[in-house]
């Protein structure tokens, strides 16, 4: 799992049949924020959010609830804060 | 599944129960020939040891091949290279 | 699997039902040959109550859902091991009594 924070939505109406129904996210890690991710959204996230990001077609599929979705990268939580080294970073 | 050369040891008291029993060793990736990155790999011939070239099998295979529940294992060694034979040539498609 | 650096905490309330009562560490990969941190920032979910500063073995991928506590979760790497010491060759690279006196 990596930190990533959520910048923007992504909306389509043609996509496989499978992605029906879900919500798509563009988030950017935030150890590496010039690179983009789009992911499914499994845990109610806003932009602007720091979030839980799983990327692994296995547990995407666990934590969407939905065995047969072909999804690589996942939200899977809001972060509240976390702690690198000594710093505390509150995500609110 | 990938070939390697036994470089050395890990020692862990606190492991996932699914670990205990198994060697964790330290492998020497070998590419064409040529040493490579080091892993972690966990043991399933259970009687590898330095210096030993080995081929690995990574990925969740890894935790398959122990055969036994519970095992967090994603590269493991196989078996053991008595002869490896390699033919290249610039001209192969 | 990956030996890794424990750098920090991560909380989180608001996550999907299966991931409630995870302890949630963030770590970096170690490199062998140097002992520097290389790589991503990840979270791993800790299966053997590590703490901040320890090295540790860590999973990853669908392996990372074969231990009692993380089965059927959506997690893609896990903390497995506490590490003691390292041996590469015939020299010890890493000890965990000598690390615990330097800090």
């Amino acid at each position: 799992m990596r930190i990533a924070r959520v910048v923007g939505n992504v909306v389509s109406t043609v996509k496989d049949a499978g992605f029906v129904g879900y919500k798509l996210m563009i988030i950017s890690y935030i150890d590496e924020p010039q690179k983009r991710d789009i992911a499914f959204d499994a845990a109610d996230a806003g932009v602007g959010d720091i979030v839980l990001v799983v990327a692994d077609g296995g547990a995407s599929n666990i934590a969407l609830g939905d065995s047969e979705i072909i999804a690589d990268v996942t939200i899977c939580g809001v972060v509240d804060n976390y702690t690198l080294g000594k710093t505390i970073y509150d995500c609110h | 599944m990938i070939t390697g050369e036994v470089a050395g040891t890990v020692v862990c008291t606190v492991k996932s129960s699914g670990l205990s029993g198994i060697p964790l060793l330290v492998v020497r990736l070998i590419e064409s020939g040529k040493k490579a990155g080091l892993v972690v790999a966990a043991d399933a011939t259970r009687q590898a040891g330095l210096g030993d070239f080995v081929f690995l099998i990574t990925s969740k295979e890894a935790s398959a091949i122990l055969r036994k529940p519970y095992v967090p294992a994603d590269c493991a060694i196989v078996g053991f290279i008595d002869r490896y034979n390699e033919e290249i040539q610039e001209d192969w498609p | 699997m990956q030996i890794c650096k424990v750098v920090g905490t991560v909380v989180s309330t608001n996550k999907t039902e299966k991931l409630s009562g995870m302890k949630l560490l963030l770590v970096r990969a170690i490199d062998l040959e140097t002992w520097e941190e290389k790589g991503p920032l990840l979270v791993s979910v800790d299966t053997v109550s590590a703490g901040v500063g320890e090295v540790v073995m860590t999973v990853g991928g669908s392996s990372s859902r074969q231990t009692e506590a993380t089965e059927a979760k959506p997690v893609d790497n896990s903390i497995v091991a506490i590490i003691d010491h390292i041996d590469v060759g015939s020299k010890r690279v890493f000890d965990r009594t000598d690390a615990e006196n330097k800090t």
